[in-house]
């Protein structure tokens, strides 16, 4: 007889594994140390873990200055906030808008990461809601472990870290013995070694060699067969979750006793021709692994009654004919338009207002927009604990921001490749006036627009209510955030000068190679275009300059700190 | 909506009605008036359920005289199916017509889905909680138990005993909401429900409750003549018939006998030096007759009856040499000793039940008129004995069940017995088969008992087959075809191969490596088209076992998996209910899956695969049922002596109404829609086109959008743009 396969050549199973402890602790790195990072490859919730943590290794490298200092103060963190970080981590790596602000914002410290993130709890929150929903599922392929060489009478098989979770997935057991044994009374290539050896290993497997199924039982086979037993009791615990819509078992009254009635023809006999069960039984059992059999306590009283009604009702809803049933009414949420003619009309201007001409037939022209948004602003006492403004006011001020950003945006989006800049869904409107303004401009205006935005929103949030003076660190953040505001404005003024020059002389180029055509007739249609630009420039320019003018004055009529 | 059938006022809880249920319930109607029972064919689909049982309880209302309506069905699911939607139909019945009637409407089923006692329902396995269950409420552990003895007793059926009987119910009661109320008030459900059974206005349960003589005899005997019987899901009703008065005897379960009857000596031994008084009184009550015995003893559940039907059920007292329990032990194991010797046969005998019983005599000295005694004779004596674990006993209980069964019955049986499996010919397991070839006989008692029987299905024809093969005069058959507004299914029948070469399931071929191949290569191109579900049937459990190996052999399999995730039906029942509960979640995450399953099996039947569970039916092959079985032939040649019916015609028919059932798992209504492919050459040829026509309800084939693909490498490109 050929002697047993030797399996698990030493060297192949141990050199995989130190590449995943090693990218297992660059990872691990920027987090703080009670992350448990010695732990073996894959803990219980094998998958998830690990590609969240592949993920948030990538994603901190660009931001690992923030991200790490923040909570670094006190020892070892709270598992919440521990999560709230990874957390901030990944939404820092999937939006690149918050990115790009974090950047300019936090990493200057400017504003500090923690006030940054208090204004965007409710974005934290929702987010780690979508984390839960969406989990990524298993691959629906089944990867067997395959020998990676044959010789003789050695069998090696190679291990990577996805083969270890694969195995452990498919075979609860398999991961119960390993974390009870491993690295405490076996080493990691000891265990590879005994399951490799095991008939647990060959059991589900149809091509097992011959000599494999005949050995007799191996040691691993005793360190395997306790966790075994647990399969069963699973099993039995899911054959009494079943919901009776579904539970084949349960014809005891249709099924005749052993012995009874008219006995099957053989060919319906599966007992006898049980050869490819083991091969049924693996791919019943991948599916399950796959679709994320739930192991939870059925039995629990409250999950019971629960699974009751969600019965009771599915029934109910299964056995109705829908067609045959009268459509109910349908009921609607009546819309209420404060001014029906203006929404009516903003959306005339929106929908189809592709050119400048519906800009100005409308009744209100960019300019007068802004001058009713900075008369308003004007006259604004910040008091944002009862913000309001008149709707009408809102409605103007949100169709012309509107515009200005969708087209600036759409415009950006289009030179990002659509790498989403542009904070309003909205459908792009391309109008004349914004193919006018170049890119590179509204690149920058609209970065400029963001951070100021973002420091104007916590500088009215420290400003203080009636006449209380600042707290000493709240005029300190205030004066920092003033300061940056005023480069903002600077930067500002320095864009549009830069854009205009630009434009001139880029007019002036293709006027001279107009006229070297002869062609003349389009140097007024030009002038009449250069002047637009300027108007919505300059505009745009007064928009964002008076809100941190606005900001700087109060700012300067802060009641200082000695008094 | 309310409306009228010849002057029935109708209560349907829909606001519209398809014509064709109109058109059932019409039917039904003259046949409920014309007071006989009934063959009605509706494709699955269309509400069948729910037009029978508006129509009958609005009948009900207006006719009193009439009695309960029982309604049988098949299996667990479908009952459950049938019991919601007579929820809805009387809530809308009794809203509508605004009389406060009190209708009770129960499911009735085994202990095993109903029991809720903590221990004891643990248990799946159906025999095991009928012990245990007997084990707690038997009336001598009861007894022992209000002497003061520390015995275990069930609370539940205690409490059911307490007051539980009083109870006045009205509503519908599923198997859930029966185990409820066993909850809250400490009734124990089982019996609550059996108990209700005389109340109830409408009756779930499954056929066996009516064709089954062990358990008709328990469960239905109390039912009034005057009540409706519906079968429905009929179509298989024959088999049901003849199982139910088959019995079929190994050395397994020879063995087990012999071993019964040891412990019932020892027993006896026992009780004769404690308690010999219980005995003596056994044997008078014997002299009385059985009929008296059994009617002596007031609890309701009785651990054996007679197998045979009641007409048939004697009222003589038992013969003088098996009234003593030693005598009576002594004589089966003379028989069990004889059926052991008939096993070690060479060669395969077939022989008529008469003449079996004349060998017997010959051989072992016990006449047939002892024989017919054997049952209820065992019955008492286990209940003098006090033997609750009844399921230990199924040995010698099929044994004795065998003698009356053989002795009661000689017209339209048979006796067959053979040595060992054709297939493995070298392995010994002979097998006695007693074996019932007449379908009529079980249904006999009910078609004459009760005023009407509705059987009714959504592929039953052709509907002469079954009234010769159940042997009765239906005062109304109806055929119904579906009506459809738009193509809801897509036909497809595929006889060649990519590569051309036929595909089939004959025998000489369907092991070939290019119908395997090409079979395989049908679903890998499905799984890349089709979205959600497929449901693949085989003919036969053994044909599937050997195709799954070799398609994992070629990597089939993982090309499948590359699209979906498989599940196959095992031969565990509650294995297979979990792999089809995870198949349905694969459905519904939308990753998509297949489920192999087999014609005929458990799946095939009960389960539906409405919406999403279903886009995609593949039936490989024509499920024909296994022509070489020996049963099955003098089953055919009963039909041929009989009923004149053709023993091809049969087969076809058989074939015909399996491919229909797994064909119709996909189509559940008129919003469903998917595809319907038939892999094999011969469904393009007489026979088959048959049954593939049949498979879509009739209405694809009548519009002639059964598509034939000689080559399925066009399928895909086709099922792209539909």
């Amino acid at each position: 007889m050929k002697a047993p396969a030797k399996p698990g050549a030493p060297s192949s199973t141990t050199s995989s594994a130190p590449s995943f402890f090693a990218s297992r602790s660059s990872s691990s790195s920027s987090m703080p140390p009670n992350n448990g990072s010695s732990m073996p490859p894959t803990r219980p919730g094998s998958t998830a873990t690990h590609t969240a943590a592949t993920s948030s290794s990538s994603s901190s490298s660009s931001h690992r200055g923030g991200g790490a200092s923040v909570p670094s103060t006190s020892g070892a963190p709270a598992p919440h906030i521990m999560e709230e970080i990874e957390q901030r981590a990944s939404m820092l790596a999937s939006n690149k808008e918050l990115r790009l602000l974090h950047d300019n914002l936090v990493k200057p410290g400017i504003i500090k990461e923690n006030e940054f993130w208090e204004a965007r709890k409710s974005m934290l929150s929702s987010d780690s809601q979508n984390v839960s929903k969406q989990k990524v599922g298993l691959a629906t392929t089944l990867r067997e472990v395959k020998p990676s060489s044959e010789s003789g009478d050695t069998v090696s098989y190679k291990l990577d870290p996805a083969a270890i979770i694969e195995i452990f997935t498919q075979f609860p057991a398999v991961r119960k013995a390993y974390h009870e044994n491993v690295p405490l009374k076996l080493t990691e290539l000891e265990f590879w070694k005994r399951y490799f050896k095991s008939k647990h290993f060959h059991r589900d497997r149809l091509r097992a060699p011959q000599n494999i199924q005949q050995q007799s039982a191996s040691e691993g086979d005793d360190m395997f067969a306790k966790y075994v037993e647990d399969d069963r009791e699973r099993f039995k615990r899911r054959v009494h979750s079943l919901d009776p819509s579904g539970d084949l078992s349960a014809e005891a009254d249709t099924k005749l006793p052993d012995g009874y009635g008219v006995r099957t023809d053989d060919t319906m006999r599966p007992a006898k021709l049980a050869k490819s069960l083991p091969l049924i039984r693996r791919f019943n059992k991948h599916g399950a692994v796959v679709v994320g059999e739930s192991d939870t306590a059925e039995a629990e009283p409250s999950v019971a009654i629960e699974k009751a009604e969600r019965y009771r009702a599915r029934m109910k809803e299964n056995v109705r004919i829908s067609e045959l049933d009268e459509e109910p009414a349908d009921t609607f949420v009546p819309l209420r338009i404060q001014d029906q003619r203006r929404y009516f009309e903003g959306y005339a201007s929106t929908s189809n207002g592709d050119d400048a001409e519906s800009l100005s037939s409308s009744s209100f022209t960019p300019e007068e927009a802004i001058d009713a948004f900075s008369s308003n602003l004007q006259g604004w006492i910040p008091d944002l604990y009862r913000a309001q403004t008149s709707h009408d006011d809102a409605a103007l001020i949100n169709r012309e921001m509107n515009t200005l950003l969708v087209t600036s945006s759409s415009t950006v989006n289009n030179n990002n490749n659509g790498s989403g800049s542009g904070a309003i869904d909205l459908t792009p409107i391309a109008t004349d006036i914004d193919t006018k303004l170049s890119s590179s401009f509204r690149a920058s205006y609209l970065d400029i627009f963001d951070t100021t935005n973002e420091l104007l929103r916590h500088f009215w949030s420290t400003m203080p209510t009636g006449s209380l003076p600042l707290s000493a660190a709240s005029t300190e953040k205030v004066g920092r955030l003033v300061k940056m505001l005023r480069e903002n404005q600077i930067k500002l003024e320095g864009i549009v000068k830069q854009e205009s020059e630009e434009r001139v002389a880029k007019e002036k180029e293709k006027e001279g190679a107009k006229r070297k055509k002869g062609d003349s007739s389009s140097a007024s249609d030009n002038k009449a275009k250069i002047d637009e630009e300027r108007k919505i420039m300059g505009n745009i320019v007064a928009t964002l300059g008076a809100t941190i003018t606005k900001a700087i004055e109060k700012h300067a009529s802060l009641p200082t700190k000695k008094s | 909506m309310k409306f009228f059938i010849e002057e029935l006022p109708v209560y349907f809880p829909y606001a519209y009605i398809y014509p064709e249920q109109y058109q059932y319930m019409v039917s039904l109607k003259r046949a409920l008036d014309a007071k006989g029972p009934c063959v009605l064919e509706m494709p699955s689909g269309t509400g069948k359920t729910v037009s029978l049982l508006s129509l009958i309880t609005s009948y009900q209302l207006q006719h009193p005289e009439i009695g309960k309506l029982i309604y049988c069905s098949r299996t667990v699911p479908e009952i459950e199916q049938v019991l919601e939607e007579a929820r809805r139909v009387i809530a809308y019945r009794d809203a509508e017509s605004g009389q406060g009637t009190k209708t009770l409407c129960i499911g009735m089923t085994s202990r095993r889905n109903l029991c809720i006692h903590p221990r004891v329902s643990e248990e799946r396995e159906g025999k095991v909680v009928d012990s245990m269950c007997r084990d707690l409420t038997a009336p001598w552990v009861r007894e022992r138990s209000s002497e003061g003895g520390d015995v275990e007793l069930c609370e539940f059926f205690e409490g059911f005993e307490r007051n539980g009987r009083d109870a006045l119910l009205s509503g519908t009661y599923n198997m859930e909401d029966l185990r409820e109320m066993g909850r809250t008030k400490g009734w124990c459900p089982y019996f609550l429900a059996r108990h209700l059974i005389t109340f109830a206005n409408i009756i779930v349960y499954s056929y066996a409750y009516l064709l089954d003589p062990k358990i008709a005899s328990l469960i239905s005997k109390e039912i009034k003549a005057d009540s409706v019987i519906v079968f429905d899901e009929a179509h298989n009703i024959d088999n049901a018939c003849i199982n139910s008065l088959s019995v079929n005897l190994d050395m397994k379960i020879i063995e087990a006998s012999h071993r019964n009857l040891i412990r019932i000596s020892n027993a006896i031994t026992n009780i004769k030096q404690t308690d010999a008084n219980r005995l003596r009184e056994e044997y008078s009550r014997l002299v009385r007759g059985l009929a008296q015995n059994s009617a002596s003893l007031g609890h309701g559940d009785r651990l054996t009856v007679d197998p045979v039907l009641p007409a048939d059920v004697l009222q003589e007292a038992v013969p003088g040499n098996i009234r003593k329990a030693e005598h009576f032990v002594a004589l089966m194991k003379r028989f069990t000793d004889y059926v052991r010797l008939r096993l070690r046969v060479q060669n395969v005998v077939q022989e008529s039940p008469l003449a079996f019983l004349q060998n017997v005599y010959q051989a072992a000295a016990i006449e047939a008129r002892t024989l017919r005694f054997t049952s209820s004779r065992l019955g008492s004596l286990l209940r003098t004995l006090q033997i609750t674990d009844v399921s230990q006993f199924n040995g010698i209980c099929l044994v004795a069940d065998f003698a009356t069964l053989v002795s009661t019955y000689q017209d339209g049986f048979t006796i067959i017995i053979e040595p060992c499996d054709d297939r493995t010919p070298n392995i010994r397991d002979p097998v006695l088969q007693f074996c019932c070839l007449d379908a009529s006989l079980a249904i006999k008692p009910v078609l004459d008992k009760f005023r009407s029987v509705v059987i009714t299905s959504g592929t039953i024809s052709p509907l002469e087959m079954y009234t010769k093969m159940l042997n009765f005069r239906p005062v109304l058959t109806e055929r119904l075809t579906m009506s459809l507004a738009r193509n809801c299914v897509c036909p497809l029948v595929i006889t060649r191969g990519t590569d051309q070469s036929a595909i089939s399931s004959r025998y000489e071929v369907r092991s070939d490596p290019s119908v395997v191949r090409n079979f395989g290569s049908v679903l890998v191109d499905m799984c890349g088209v089709v979205p959600d579900g497929i449901c693949c049937f085989f003919t036969s459990y053994s044909y599937m076992e050997s195709i799954v190996a070799v398609w994992e052999e070629t990597g089939v399999l993982d090309k499948v998996l590359e699209n979906k995730l498989i599940f196959v039906e095992t031969p565990d029942a509650a294995e297979s209910a979990i792999a089809l509960q995870n198949y349905k979640k694969a459905c519904d995450s939308g990753r998509g899956a297949v489920l192999l399953s087999v014609a005929r099996g458990k799946v095939s039947e009960g389960i539906d695969f409405d919406n999403q569970y279903g886009r995609c039916v593949i039936l490989y092959g024509i499920p024909y049922v296994y022509t070489e079985s020996r049963i099955l032939k003098a089953r055919m040649e009963f039909l041929r002596d009989r009923h004149q019916i053709r023993e091809g015609d049969f087969l076809t028919f058989d074939a015909m109404r399996t491919a229909a059932q797994c064909i119709g798992r996909v189509i559940r209504g008129k919003n469903d829609y998917g595809l319907m492919v038939f892999a094999d050459n011969r469904y393009n040829r007489g026979v088959g086109v048959g049954v593939g026509a049949k498979g879509v309800g009739m209405c694809a084939a009548a519009r002639g959008i059964v598509i034939v693909i000689e080559c399925h490498g066009h399928l895909c490109l086709w099922v792209e743009v539909p």
